[in-house]
């Protein structure tokens, strides 16, 4: 296999920097992500998963509207008269708290790790971009998988309210439960992409940033419910990231029933603290980033 | 008179550039240019050698100093990548890419079409290997993708560490002729090695650093030039190596002579008056002389003196 300098033909293009360098880390960073069969198979089991359940629901909530022992039914689990988008929403986000930490950690926590361990970051860093094409990259990847998981099924059900709705403007109606849900969604995707690279930015082995984010999710949620318990005192909950996002989507989406015990104890977490919580860890997550990826100068 | 014309800004400049990494040093005020054409970096292992390309390529900061590629700074101005490929020393690889999806991916990201990563992957001969996986390839075909990439954007300055590591004969001097076409077209190569006669293949224009200081910039006879002070090397091979040194050590400018195995190596700082007046001693002694050649142009006696100065 010859270095063939008589088949080679001089570029007369010109080399530029591409301008969404970023997009094209992405796309390669999904790509390669895709190529884990774990991966592949929560994204496939919550998008389907959730969205045939909702459909289920919305199929047997507001179709059989008409038949009386629907109307029962509905009554019995105190229905009547509820935003079923919201409940659905709110449902949604009690089930998904842990799978958006392991979804996390699968596919945000390994993405800088990796490219640190494999001696990537000297290909990246010699081309015409910046750290911040390349934490945006990142980023984007990680937040493509999460909003897998946190929005599009929101908007497969959004879709569903539309499809089985009665009303005419029911689209237009339900328009306020849906972007408040989308944002509880982008919430939780903005929170798990940056702790989760802020995680990935401090390791070298993928696995152990992997390890460390789930560590550090079910530590944070047992001690917080252990000091707020021990404490009598709710703010305590704060330290939780999740307890947070579920904190703020509880506010986001009212719901006239009691859903779970978990949610009636989280409600006692105040709203202001509750958000407050939510934007440190936000900004931990991205202050770590900042300072890790400001900070890797190539050294090999 | 007509004024001679401005000289052109150099490619690449060092201006007391430093690099440490806390305690440990890389560089040291380092102050070099760097025109177009085939530039060698010379150093045994630890010598600051990727320190001096990761510096050029904008992967490090000086702490000291002032680094300029292509008239800026090119860790403050990341654009000015967009003329420069680097291959880096060490494997960096997605192994479970092929080969051609990784050149696309990083030629991508220089605003390359594929169309012109498809024909970097030709040109370094990975053509039909191009499509398996990454952590199928030999050492070789590593090097050779890592050259690809470099390659694609046909980059104004090429920037090659440590390039011909794994490489078997052929594909060296494939690689040294694809320097050769680069240098024709006006491009800038700057190459590290620690062997010495690559250096010498590739290039007569040398950068040696050791323990993170360049210690000399020219071409081999500026070089050694520059270093008169210290004495040149003779051997002159004979079947009475002894009888032959006793007489040599008489001649003058000669500082020592050394035996080694039916040669002798003189050291001298006069080499002209040894080649002069040789002839006639060995004559009149009747010394048996099978060779004498000079021992001091090849790099490794540059080097040899530079390190122990």
């Amino acid at each position: 296999m010859p270095i063939d300098i008589a088949s080679y033909r001089a570029w007369e293009g010109r080399a530029r920097p591409a301008p969404l360098a970023a997009l094209g880390i992405a796309a390669t960073t999904i790509r390669r992500r895709l190529r884990i069969r774990i991966v592949r198979i929560i994204v496939f089991v919550f998008l389907v998963v959730s969205t045939g359940a909702a459909a289920l629901v919305f199929y047997g909530t507001l179709t059989g509207r008409g038949d009386p022992r629907v109307q029962e039914q509905i009554r019995r689990f105190g229905f009547e008269n509820v935003d079923v988008l919201a409940i659905l929403n709110r449902l949604f986000d009690i089930a998904i708290g842990f799978w958006a930490f392991v979804l996390a950690a699968l596919v945000g926590a390994p993405v800088i790790a990796e490219d640190r361990r494999a001696r990537a970051l000297p290909l990246y860093f010699s081309r015409p971009i910046g750290h911040i094409d390349y934490v945006l990259g990142k980023a984007m990847s990680a937040a493509f998988f999460l909003a897998l998981l946190l929005i599009v099924p929101r908007i497969a059900m959004y879709g569903m309210d539309i499809a089985f709705a009665d009303a005419k403007g029911a689209a237009w109606d339900h328009m306020p439960t849906f972007l408040r849900s989308c944002a509880v969604g982008a919430l939780g995707v903005a929170l798990f992409t940056s702790l989760s690279l802020g995680v990935s930015s401090l390791f070298e082995r993928p696995a152990y940033a992997a390890l460390f984010l789930l560590g550090l999710g079910a530590l944070l949620s047992v001690t917080s419910l252990f000091l707020a318990d021990v404490l009598e005192s709710p703010g305590w909950l704060a330290l939780s990231p999740y307890a947070c996002v579920h904190r703020i989507a509880i506010d986001l989406l009212p719901v006239p029933i009691g859903l779970s015990d978990d949610t009636a104890a989280l409600e006692k977490l105040g709203i202001g603290t509750a958000w407050t919580g939510y934007a440190a860890w936000t900004a931990l997550g991205l202050f770590v980033l900042t300072l890790r990826v400001r900070r890797v100068e190539v050294v090999t | 008179m007509i004024p001679s014309p401005p000289e052109p800004p150099p490619i690449a400049s060092f201006e007391h550039a430093a690099k440490w990494y806390g305690h440990v040093i890389g560089l040291v005020d380092a102050t070099v240019k760097i025109g177009p054409g085939v530039t060698g970096l010379l150093g045994p292992n630890g010598a600051g050698k990727s320190t001096f390309l990761k510096l050029l390529t904008g992967q490090l900061q000086p702490s000291q100093g002032e680094v300029r590629l292509l008239g800026v700074d090119p860790f403050a101005k990341p654009s000015v990548h967009a003329q420069v490929g680097f291959l880096p020393e060490q494997d960096a690889f997605y192994e479970e890419m092929s080969g051609r999806a990784f050149v696309r991916f990083l030629a991508g990201l220089q605003g390359c079409p594929r169309a012109r990563a498809d024909e970097a992957i030709e040109r370094v001969g990975l053509a039909s290997a191009g499509n398996r996986k990454i952590r199928t390839y030999s050492k070789g075909m590593r090097q050779r993708v890592k050259l690809a990439q470099a390659i694609a954007h046909d980059p104004r300055v090429l920037v090659l560490d440590e390039p011909l590591t794994g490489m078997d004969p052929v594909a060296r001097r494939q690689m040294i002729d694809l320097m050769r076409d680069f240098e024709r077209r006006g491009a800038t190569v700057i190459v590290s090695s620690h062997i010495l006669h690559e250096v010498e293949a590739m290039t007569d224009r040398v950068i040696l650093l050791y323990q993170g200081r360049v210690r000399a910039v020219g071409t081999r006879e500026e070089i050694r030039g520059l270093l008169d002070r210290h004495p040149h090397q003779i051997r002159v091979r004979s079947p009475r190596p002894r009888d032959l040194a006793r007489v040599l050590l008489d001649l003058p400018g000669v500082v020592g002579v050394r035996l080694d195995d039916g040669s002798v190596h003189v050291d001298t700082s006069d080499p002209e008056a040894v080649y002069d007046r040789l002839p006639a001693c060995v004559l009149e002694e009747g010394l048996p002389v099978d060779g004498i050649e000079a021992e001091d142009m090849g790099l490794d006696a540059i080097f040899g003196y530079l390190v122990t100065k």
